[in-house]
């Protein structure tokens, strides 16, 4: 018990000691973790505008004027069937029609003189996301449009083609400059504690002599390391959420309202525990990186 | 308490630094290792309290042998061993007796018997008037002095000197030997390396003269 009470005001005695250089440290990753944090607002919110999209992403399939009961019931369960289909929606002729005269609003007369109802009756799919891959959407789209009484069948073909590539990149971009900028702070980081522990070269030197255990001389600086670590990300977070409202009030929005169907969120709370708990690893790592080369020269 | 058995140290490039050196210092004898600069002095003082291996050889501390160690077993080697520099090795950042509480935090000795024990070794070098002095404000004797108090905190058996008066004029030397002195009466074993030959005249300890790594000399 004596000892690690000890070993915490050891860690915390250091940090006050350690001056400018234990600010640079906590400076360092919090800068790290602010571009990290940037990055993660951002693809936090395109994934949540992509799966929105998704969400709202549908097939519709364009019935023929003289389609029969029999064969609109034979379409709807051969729909059915199809795995790639989460629900569907039956909108009649004469719905379409005033459905089609609400979003003309005030310039109705344009139907005038049409007579008969030129609008077709037309079933709306919804796809589950797993599906709305280019492959699968030409398969189900091209085995639909041969039953009897279908029209035509149409979807956002080139939008769903470019979708799937900017998802495809974006996953990737993301991998690899979450990973790159975990690498550079974790870099920076052991530099920057390696300094502070150079700096107390003296006194790990007279803790080895008077026989102290590794663990002894580790566990003060690993601690030390953990919890610059821990601030540094935790300055990052305030910093990231103060820019955040900031960038908020000044675009005259609450959140939510960012591209206007309810994104534009900041980090998520998994996502902020994530990076106090990053944190204290690169600090710790850091400092464990640093000591070790140290103990062993 | 110490035997050494033909102990070699060669460094890197045929640099031999020690030369088949046999030694026997018995519990609580006082003894100079005396020789010039980079005779091997410092380098036998390392391989006793383990901070260097001898390249052959066996080292006996305190009925262990040194050379084949484990590196887990060092600190409590070390416990046994106070050391003192001729740079003191004293923290400026904080006071004396933060200086001393160092060694027991680290070995992880309650603290109101570290304390007790700090303010035993501070009077014992009698510094106790100055315990919350930073060391930049003591004079380079005083300043020996806290690291000999230092070294004093674990009880040790062993304590070991390199040059500890180099950097002292004579008074300051002559008080800081009159300490080793004491302390040794009280049955602490003491080896002190110096190359000051005039030191070691007429103070009728044993003197281990020391050069190109061999012994030349073992005096009585």
């Amino acid at each position: 018990m004596e000892r690690l009470r000890y070993i915490f005001e050891d860690a915390l005695t250091n940090i006050r000691r350690s001056g400018w250089g234990g600010l640079a440290s906590i400076g360092t990753i919090a800068v790290s973790f602010i571009i990290v944090g940037i990055f993660l607002i951002i693809t936090g919110n395109l994934g949540a505008l992509v799966s929105e999209w998704r969400e709202q992403f549908q097939v519709t399939i364009f019935l023929e004027d003289g389609i029969t009961a029999e064969q609109l019931t034979l379409l709807k369960k051969r729909i059915q069937s199809e795995r790639a289909v989460k629900g569907m929606t039956y909108t009649s002729k004469a719905e379409a029609l005033q459905q089609f005269k609400r979003e003309l609003q005030g310039k109705e007369s344009l139907l005038e003189g049409l007579g008969e109802n030129p609008i077709p009756a037309s079933l709306q799919l919804r796809i589950h996301e797993g599906y709305q891959t280019p492959e699968s959407l030409k398969q189900l789209t091209g085995s639909l449009s041969r039953v009897e009484g279908v029209e035509d069948v149409m979807y956002g073909q080139e939008w769903v083609d470019r979708l799937s590539a900017v998802i495809r990149l974006l996953r990737l971009l993301g991998l690899s400059v979450g990973l790159a900028l975990g690498m550079a702070s974790l870099l920076i980081v052991s530099n920057t504690i390696r300094l502070t522990v150079y700096s107390r070269s003296e006194e790990i030197e007279i803790m080895r002599l008077v026989g102290a255990s590794r663990i002894h001389i580790r566990a003060p600086f690993l601690l030390e390391g953990m919890i610059q670590g821990i601030m540094g990300a935790g300055l990052a977070l305030l910093l990231l959420f103060a820019a955040y409202r900031a960038t908020l009030w000044q675009l005259q929005v609450t959140p939510g309202q960012i591209f206007g169907i309810g994104v534009g969120s900041f980090l998520a709370p998994h996502w902020a525990t994530l990076m106090l708990l990053a944190g204290a690893g690169v600090g710790a790592f850091g400092s464990l990186i640093s000591v070790g080369r140290f103990l062993r020269a | 308490m110490i035997q050494f058995f033909h102990v070699y140290k060669t460094f890197a490039k045929d640099v031999e630094a020690l030369v088949d050196i046999n030694l026997q210092v018995e519990k609580g004898e006082f003894v100079f290792l005396v020789g010039p600069s980079g005779a091997g002095k410092t380098t036998l003082l390392r391989l006793l309290f383990g901070d260097e291996l001898p390249t052959s050889g066996q080292i006996l501390v305190n009925g262990r042998n040194v050379a084949k160690l484990p590196g887990r077993a060092l600190p409590s080697l070390r416990r046994s061993i106070g050391v003192i520099f001729q740079d003191f090795k004293l923290l400026k950042d904080r006071s004396i007796s933060d200086n001393l509480a160092l060694v027991y935090r680290v070995l992880g000795i309650p603290s109101a018997t570290g304390k007790r024990k700090v303010a035993t070794v501070l009077k014992m070098v009698g510094l106790s008037h100055k315990a919350q002095m930073m060391p930049y404000k003591l004079s380079g004797g005083e300043q020996q002095r806290v690291a000999i108090a230092r070294a004093l905190m674990s009880d040790p058996l062993l304590l070991l000197a390199d040059e500890p008066t180099g950097d002292l004029d004579s008074d300051l030397a002559a008080d800081v030997m009159r300490l080793l002195g004491e302390i040794n009466t009280k049955g602490t074993t003491i080896i002190v390396a110096t190359h000051d030959m005039d030191q070691m005249r007429d103070c009728g300890r044993r003197t281990i003269l020391i050069k190109g790594g061999r012994i030349v000399e073992d005096r009585p």
